[in-house]
């Protein structure tokens, strides 16, 4: 599904050059669970939003569903990401302005599908995600818990193959981040790919292979469990 | 999805509500006085439009070079010249004469009326301007002597109703046997002429019969060309048909002539001397308020973008997150302009409530009738449609394209949103911009206020103040005057009682005296007719030689007196002694100077003092002017009136009290300095109520930097001292581009008068203090917010 070669990308100040990924080379099968850890600073974020085609970058290439996308244009990869990724961040990004179901609607929104079944569809992700009964509330009035599960309803939405999810039980509790993870996986045993970011060795524990890197680099791969 | 976009911008807005309610008042106030404005200019150019044809109407306006007075235009000219044009040039193909009969007084029976907006003028008024007779024949309704036409309101005051009119007999004064020969509809109140009551111009030749010759200029004349005839061709044609007619030697050189399009007539007059005008306007005071008009609504939308601009920040995040949710730019762009048109819709609601309540005043103030209609008024349906389309474009776009190219993934990694880079440099920019029209209209308020200020407290030259004028009516004024005048001074708190022309001691005319020695020289005065009581009442005094006197029998015949200004353009050393033929009058007794009187200002001081001349001849009194003690002034109206009465029981009673009438030939100005300083005053509010919610956002943006300097040590009135500094540097800016222009456009603005201030240092200073302090006391509030605020709470913030 995803397979990037010497992925590099190197952001300029104007004196200071800094290597974030250097030549960064990975297959990912579609229906796999990855973990990328790493210290602060190391490249993981930069590596995701390339993963994600929200940057492009700066040499190699990388072949998203067989296509490469290395060089698309920000309209391109805007519309491969509408179709194809769903997005978890660490602090939720929900936008306050809108209910959760409105929160949840909005890729929908943005593929164009009418209302009707954008509601179906909405109520029953909520549902499935436990936070039906707070569909008209703001995010504000919700607990970190339930708005990253606000948030996960919002990226599965529109039936992504992958997931992106950046640190997404770094703002939760333990026993939040557990509910969190277990949903995570759920999606992933009904075969979404997920790409995860994190420093928790425990939640790492849920992938089945763990890519580390460090000064944007690739230091060990390994895979814990065998792809069924 | 319109339908989420506006949704979201709805429940935006409301949460974000002071945001809203700067962004709203701020928009209602510039929409509302752009609208007050614009309701003003279109009442300006609103002005004769009911004239068919207008576009082929002129009116004749001649050039005369007059000594002692220079070039001028005037609108008034010889009787036989409408006809004579309409016979000898072919491209001229109606002509006709409107000549002011003034305010008359009415005889119908027993009642007496005072009417005002009476004209002697020719049949061929129906057609220019478009008149409709309710009763009566158009083709012969102005032919016969003493055919008068009444207006519907005057012919149902007259006689009851308008059938009952037709017919009916009227007296003007001591003119009786006049025939009610046709009733027209009222006639609108924006026109150049007022018209309530036209005579047929057969019975001004008959009481005039002077106005059959070519020597004196005494009617507007209009002339229409026929379709595609060239404008100049006629002009030339017009000037050779002159020197073959014009036979006076009044002027240095005959006078020329040109036409004036009659649409021009309302705002483009200022230059002509004597014209019948009502209303006059000036384009270029129009022009000022368009100006004006269109700055404010610029103010506005520049707070609106700013606010934008600064809150992108907060919005940064929402932009980054609709991104990767599949949002594209268009999206985006339509999003943000959706807001703009929801704020700037209720803008124009809560504006048109303001106008609403608004223009009872602002009626009151410019003497005018206007008022909102959303069906026949284009300013009300289209007008209001494009400034809803034009403001939420120019206030939407800006912030739609600036956020809308944010990166999602610069978004999400915190990068953006500091309001640097292009947007912090444009909000800076547009700060400069808006404070730069407040400096400048500050300004030019400052100025023109001190010159208003200057003309009203000018020494005029006599005493005004507790003067009354009686108007003796026409008829026997010189026995009426006689028979007056000693009644009043034994009326307890009058001091005096003189007879003149006029409260202002001049006729309305003027003349050329052909001096005794030179006959070459010439002088265009002013003449005044005035008894021996007139300079003493109104404290005028003498440079040189004496008054007229009863003790000098012959001063009646023999004598003039002349205003220094006509003394300084003669040159003479000596006036007193100095004999002359005035012109016009009695031309075979020359007459001898026995007085120069200091220059008073006889009209406003607008216009420069001309040289004048002064006689005595009772036939031309028609006011007795009255002085009375200051304890007296309640008392003494009724007195003379009951006195008056006595007198003269069949002619009714009509006074004028000198300090209000001057006051009147200033309201103009006044009204005009008013609105100028209301929306000057808005104008600065606008900017101010921008800059407060501008410093509020940034200030906001600054809270974690303001945290860490605290930390690190800064104190409070530092960080005060940080803020403040921001933005005054911005308003210094605006001083050094805005003051030089002030000045220029004050000047402008002096080289009207006649007699004007000087531009100060201080006029200056001024404005670039209020401009100061406005801006310090809006911007306080947020900085000592801010600066007292507890840094930990700063910091947790981010």
């Amino acid at each position: 599904m995803i397979k990037s070669e010497k992925l590099s990308k190197i952001f300029r100040t104007d004196e200071v050059e800094t290597t974030a990924l250097n030549e960064v080379s990975f297959e990912i099968q579609r229906g796999e669970f990855v973990a990328i850890m790493g210290p602060s600073g190391c490249g993981k974020s930069t590596l995701l939003n390339i993963l994600g085609l929200l940057d492009n970058p700066s040499s190699g290439s990388y072949f998203f569903l067989g296509k490469d996308v290395s060089k698309s244009t920000e309209r391109q990869r805007a519309s491969m990401r509408k179709h194809n990724i769903g997005f978890v961040f660490q602090n939720f990004n929900l936008i306050d302005e809108l209910t959760v179901f409105e929160n949840v609607e909005l890729p929908l929104i943005y593929l164009g599908m009418p209302s009707k079944e954008r509601r179906v569809r909405v109520e029953e992700v909520l549902n499935q995600m436990q936070i039906g009964h707070r569909a008209k509330h703001f995010p504000l009035q919700l607990s970190g818990g339930q708005q990253q599960r606000v948030a996960v309803a919002r990226a599965v939405i529109a039936k992504p193959a992958l997931i992106l999810a950046d640190e997404p039980t770094g703002n939760l509790d333990s026993a939040h981040g557990e509910e969190v993870m277990n949903l995570l996986n759920d999606l992933n045993v009904n075969g979404t790919t997920i790409i995860m970011v994190t420093h928790s060795q425990r939640d790492a524990e849920y992938s089945q292979r763990v890519i580390r890197l460090f000064d944007g680099q690739i230091i060990n791969e390994n895979i814990k469990k065998s792809i069924v | 999805m319109i339908r989420n976009y506006l949704k979201i911008a709805l429940r935006r807005l409301i949460r974000q509500f002071s945001y809203t309610a700067i962004n709203v008042i701020g928009l209602s106030a510039g929409i509302a006085s752009f609208l007050l404005i614009m309701m003003y200019v279109q009442y300006h150019f609103s002005f004769d439009k009911h004239i068919p044809d207008i576009g082929r109407w002129h009116r004749v306006v001649q050039i005369q070079m007059a000594q002692g007075v220079g070039e001028q235009h005037v609108a008034v000219n010889m009787g036989p010249l409408s006809e004579t044009l309409k016979e000898e040039l072919p491209e001229v193909v109606d002509a006709v004469r409107v000549m002011d009969w003034g305010a008359r007084q009415v005889r119908v029976g027993d009642s007496f009326y005072s009417q005002e907006n009476v004209v002697w003028t020719d049949p061929s008024a129906f057609r220019f301007f478009g008149i409709k007779l309710l009763e009566g024949n158009i083709e012969n309704a102005l032919k016969e002597p003493k055919s008068v036409v009444l207006s519907e309101t005057v012919a149902k005051k007259y006689f009851g109703d308008v059938e009952k009119a037709l017919g009916q007999n009227l007296d003007f004064n001591n003119e009786t046997g006049y025939v009610v020969t046709g009733i027209m509809e009222d006639q609108p109140q924006n026109a150049h002429l007022l018209l309530d009551m036209l005579v047929s111009y057969e019975s001004a030749l008959n009481t005039y019969p002077w106005l059959r010759d070519w020597g004196s200029n005494s009617m507007p004349v209009y002339i229409k060309l026929s379709d595609g005839a060239n404008f100049e061709d006629v002009t030339v044609k017009l000037n050779e048909g002159l020197s073959r007619y014009y036979t006076s030697n009044a002027f240095s050189q005959p006078p020329r002539m040109y036409l004036q399009p009659v649409s021009d007539i309302h705002l483009r007059s200022g230059h002509i001397k004597f014209q019948i005008n009502h209303k006059q306007g000036d384009y270029r005071l129009v022009l000022v308020f368009i100006v004006i008009a269109i700055l404010i609504i610029v103010i506005a939308c520049i707070n609106f973008i700013n606010l934008a601009i600064a809150r992108s920040v907060k919005r940064a995040k929402e932009v980054g997150v609709r991104k990767v949710l599949g949002a594209n730019r268009v999206n985006l762009i339509y999003q943000f302009l959706g807001e703009s048109v929801i704020i700037t819709f209720l803008s124009i609601i809560l504006a048109l409530i303001l106008v609403e309540v608004s223009l009872p005043e602002f009626n009151r103030l410019l003497d005018t009738e206007l008022s909102i209609q959303f069906a026949s008024n284009l300013l009300f349906n289209g007008g209001l449609f494009l400034v809803w389309v034009i403001i939420s474009i120019m206030s939407g776009i800006y912030p739609a394209f600036f956020m809308s190219r944010y990166q999602a993934v610069d978004v999400l990694k915190g990068s953006r949103g500091q309001a640097s880079g292009v947007g912090g440099w444009l909000s800076r920019a547009l700060v400069v911009f808006q404070f730069s029209v407040a400096i400048v209209l500050i300004f030019v308020v400052v100025v023109t206020n001190r010159q208003i200020n200057y003309v009203l407290k000018k020494d005029l030259g006599y005493n005004y103040t507790q003067v009354l004028g009686v108007f003796l009516q026409e008829g026997n004024q010189g026995q009426k005057a006689a028979l007056l005048k000693p009644v009043l001074q034994q009326i307890a708190g009058i001091q005096s009682v003189a007879a003149a022309s006029f409260i202002n001691g001049v006729a309305g005319n003027q003349s050329t005296i052909v001096l005794d020695d030179t006959t070459n020289t010439r002088l265009m005065v002013r003449f005044g007719y005035v008894d021996e009581d007139f300079f003493p009442l109104m404290e005028i005094p003498f440079v040189s030689g004496r008054n007229f006197s009863r003790d000098f029998p012959n001063d009646e015949k023999q004598s003039v007196i002349l205003n220094q200004a006509a003394v300084n353009y003669l040159g003479w050393e000596e006036p007193i002694g100095m004999r002359f033929r005035p012109f016009g009058m009695d031309t075979i007794n020359k007459r001898t100077v026995v007085g120069v009187i200091s220059d008073y200002h006889y009209y406003s001081v607008h216009h420069k003092i001309e040289p004048a001349a002064w006689i005595i001849n009772p036939h031309g009194y028609f006011t007795v002017c009255v002085r009375y003690s200051a304890d007296d002034s309640k008392t003494v109206v009724p007195l003379i009136e009951e006195e008056w009465n006595k007198l003269f029981p069949n002619t009714p009673f009509e006074s004028v009290n000198a300090a209000a009438r001057l006051e009147r030939q200033y309201k103009n100005d006044k009204n005009s300095m008013k609105l100028f300083t209301l929306f000057t005053l808005l104008s600065l509010l606008i900017s101010a109520l921008g800059l407060y919610g501008l410093t509020s956002l940034r200030v906001e943006q600054r809270t974690r930097e303001i945290g860490i300097r605290k930390v690190l040590g800064g104190s409070s009135t530092q960080m005060m001292k940080m803020i403040m500094k921001e933005f005054l540097v911005l308003v210094a800016i605006s001083g050094l581009i805005a003051l030089p222009m002030g000045f220029y456009f004050s000047q402008q603005i002096l080289s009207r008068f006649a007699y004007a201030i000087n531009i100060s240092v201080w006029d200056g200073v001024l404005a670039m203090f209020s401009a100061t302090l406005i801006a310090m006391l809006t911007i306080l509030f947020h900085a000592l917010r801010a600066a007292n605020a507890n840094p930990v709470e700063a910091l947790k913030y981010e």
